[in-house]
């Protein structure tokens, strides 16, 4: 009887969730469209994002045409006609809303025109910007690319390329939020900043940035299949409890990862040609595992793929250091400070995350 | 068969073996990676070459030099390149090459990198015909090299540039010199000076190409018979697409998103635009400044402007002295040009110069594929 009322309770619930899903509106975005009360109809379409949320209730999608949006007439104000009007962002969602554009980010820009404002926040719980081969680009913020305000939880976020912002690509210190197939490219600061707890990190890709290419605090994030290349400080930075990387690639950057402080899971990466060291570790009992680290630490011929320093201390378990003969000299990587070696793997592994282009 | 035939057979037979050349070289595949060692003969598998260069130099013609993933070039980023095991020391360049090879990665583009450190250099110059650099997810990363990414220069023809990232270079990849037919298709310039420049006497081919953000164009024609195919140019600081300075130039479906000018027609002999969607560019869709014959149709230009030459209006097109046939455009509005919702043809210099009747009266379906997603 009790599993009947719960099924009965189930389906009422389910009901409700159709009813609202099936209330929920479309309302569409494009250039060729004008800013007015009740715009967002195929017919007539927003010219401006800002002006569809105004006028979404919760649930709703928003669907953007190709284009530039932003502070069209590039006068260093927004809010003329057809402009986007934030003032913390150049776009600010604010209700929980899907926010996808019809072609991709390729041919849809979110132009921050070099304003003192962040490209995008999202402060709203529940909000979905972007989607695989439905996303935006965001560039030329004055500030970071895309912000998830403290008060935005659940937040996901997919198929951005956040590029040449004045600071990070991507950034926030909310929980629970998912992060997939976003690139973040040259942006003065880091590619991803975030703190919080619980989020999760898939196919991202953080390049030529000038700070780290992924830097995340806090606890319980996970951080898969990503690639950091040719960053200006580490690939991956942690500091935090209880923080998960795998399958991910740090090549090219001033060091592949920094275990700063807490504690982190590592498994099956590779960490191919850093500038300074493979890792570098001041944090305690870390261990490293199923993992390629070799070609680092050319920059003052240190050599490290693995490098401790203060309290850090590391156990490396079945890596592959670039020779048959382990840790050393070329064209194997040395071990620098603290560190245990246990298995070494002969043969290179393959990881191969799969991220966009 | 009688003997004097069976002799006559053979003889014949004979001949023809001793015409036929004998069976070429099998091609070699010379490996690099970030394990590896520059050394005499190095390339096997087991004793892989540590710089591009190295591989180059031990490669023939129609070999294939395949690079792990990893960072390339000057190393310690000391500014001096041909230190051991890194790339150089050719001046002005990373890589130079000079033979024709297939040079591509093992792992793609994202994970292989050719920094250049930050210093006046260009990262790989093609300078042999027949050569190709990447292909599809066999790319590489060029990054932070002072002049371009990838330059095909003096007399290489039929050159292919395919799958690569350009990252903060001067321009993301260029042609420049004599060269006839290079084939740049595939890769992404974002953040560069310029994206992709084809500025040979002889033409090439840009097709299904990405210039986002970079500060200058992202698609460049200069040289003679240049053809842009299916590219997208996003953000990019100034023009989308120009043509300065080149004889015929063709663009033949493409994307200019939200750039200053979305197409510029410069000096030039013609310039062919057909299949083209010019959205969101803040001072005009397509501007024919001095092209003698500048013709677009088959296109979609909405949203354009208001900012700009001239006085904040939405010009869908800008022209100047010479005429301008956009006919068979569609403006944002079954009523052809005029406000917005519409793009406007304006004339900046002499009144009526540009055609525009008949107009479409709906979009035309324009499909691009870049790697995008």
């Amino acid at each position: 009887m009790r599993s009947r009322v719960s099924r009965i309770g189930f389906s009422f619930l389910l009901l409700l969730a159709v009813g609202a899903r099936g209330d929920a509106a479309t309302l569409n975005v494009a250039v060729g469209g004008a800013d007015a009360d009740g715009c967002g109809t195929k017919t007539a379409p927003c010219r401006s994002i800002s002006r569809a949320i105004a006028n979404a209730t919760p649930g709703d999608k928003i669907l953007v045409g190709p284009g530039r949006y932003g502070d069209l007439d590039d006068d260093g104000q927004l809010g003329d006609p057809g402009e986007e009007t934030g003032t913390f962002a150049v776009v600010t969602i604010d209700k929980p809303l899907i926010v996808q554009s019809v072609e991709g980010s390729a041919t849809t820009l979110i132009d921050g025109g070099g304003l003192d404002l962040f490209g995008v926040e999202i402060a709203a719980s529940g909000v979905v910007f972007g989607k695989a081969k439905k996303g935006f680009t965001v560039a030329r913020a004055g500030r970071s690319g895309v912000f998830i305000g403290p008060q935005a939880t659940n937040v996901t976020v997919s198929g951005i390329r956040s590029v040449r912002n004045t600071d990070a690509g991507f950034v926030s210190k909310s929980p629970s939020l998912v992060l997939r197939g976003n690139v973040a490219e040259a942006n003065l600061g880091t590619g991803f900043t975030f703190a919080g707890a619980g989020s999760t990190f898939t196919a991202c890709r953080a390049t030529g940035n000038g700070g780290d290419g992924f830097a995340i605090a806090g606890e319980n994030h996970v951080v898969k299949g990503n690639v950091a290349s040719a960053n200006g400080e580490a690939g991956f930075r942690f500091a935090g409890e209880a923080n998960v990387l795998t399958g991910s690639v740090a090549a090219g950057n001033a060091a592949g990862l920094r275990v700063f402080s807490g504690s982190l899971t590592a498994t099956g990466n590779s960490f191919f040609g850093n500038t300074i060291d493979g890792a570098l570790v001041t944090a305690a009992g870390i261990t490293l595992t199923k993992s390629n680290i070799f070609g680092n630490g050319d920059f003052g011929a240190s050599n490290c793929g693995v490098r401790t320093a203060g309290n850090g201390s590391v156990t490396l378990d079945k890596i592959c250091f670039g020779a048959p003969t382990g840790p050393g000299p070329d064209p194997a990587d040395d071990v620098c400070g603290t560190i245990t070696v246990l298995e070494i793997i002969e043969k290179v592994l393959k990881i191969t995350p799969k991220v966009p282009l | 068969m009688s003997m004097l035939r069976f002799v006559v057979w053979f003889a014949l037979a004979l001949l023809v073996l001793a015409a036929t050349p004998a069976a070429p070289l099998e091609a070699a595949v010379l490996q690099v990676a970030n394990n590896g060692l520059d050394a005499p003969d190095c390339g096997a598998k087991t004793a892989p070459c540590r710089s591009i260069t190295r591989a180059i130099d031990e490669a023939t013609a129609g070999d294939t030099i395949v690079v792990g993933p990893g960072r390339y070039g000057d190393l310690d980023r000391d500014g001096t390149l041909g230190e051991p095991n890194e790339e150089g020391p050719e001046d002005g360049a990373l890589i130079v090459v000079d033979k024709p090879v297939t040079i591509e990665s093992s792992s793609g583009a994202v994970w292989t990198i050719i920094d250049g450190a930050g210093f006046d250099r260009t990262a790989v110059r093609i300078t042999a015909s027949g050569a190709r650099f990447g292909r599809a997810k066999r790319g590489f990363t060029l990054f932070d090299a002072k002049d371009a990414g990838v330059s095909v220069e003096e007399t290489a023809s039929n050159v292919v540039v395919e799958a690569n990232l350009a990252v903060r270079t001067g321009t993301g990849f260029a042609t420049s010199g004599a060269g006839t037919g290079a084939l740049v298709q595939g890769n992404v310039a974002s953040t560069n000076g310029a994206g992709v420049a084809l500025r040979s006497a002889g033409g090439g081919i840009a097709r299904a190409n990405l210039a986002v953000a970079n500060t200058a164009n992202g698609f460049d024609a200069g040289g003679s018979g240049q053809r842009f195919e299916g590219n997208v140019a996003t953000g990019n600081g100034i023009f989308g697409f120009s043509a300065t300075l080149s004889g015929d130039t063709v663009l033949a479906v493409g994307a200019a998103i939200g750039n200053r000018q979305g197409v510029f027609g410069g000096t030039g002999d013609s310039f062919v635009v057909t299949g083209l969607a010019a959205f969101g560019n803040s001072e005009g869709g397509i501007r024919n400044q001095s092209t003698a014959t500048m013709s677009v149709t088959a296109s979609n230009l909405v949203g354009n402007g208001p900012k700009g030459l001239a006085g904040n209006l939405n010009c869908g097109t800008l022209n100047g002295t010479f005429a301008l046939d956009a006919s068979n455009v569609f403006w944002g509005a079954a009523t052809g040009p005029g406000d917005d919702p519409a793009d406007l043809a304006c004339d900046l210099e002499v009144k009526d110069a540009t055609t525009f009747d008949p107009f479409a009266t709906k979009a035309f379906k324009i499909k691009t594929k870049v790697p995008a997603f």
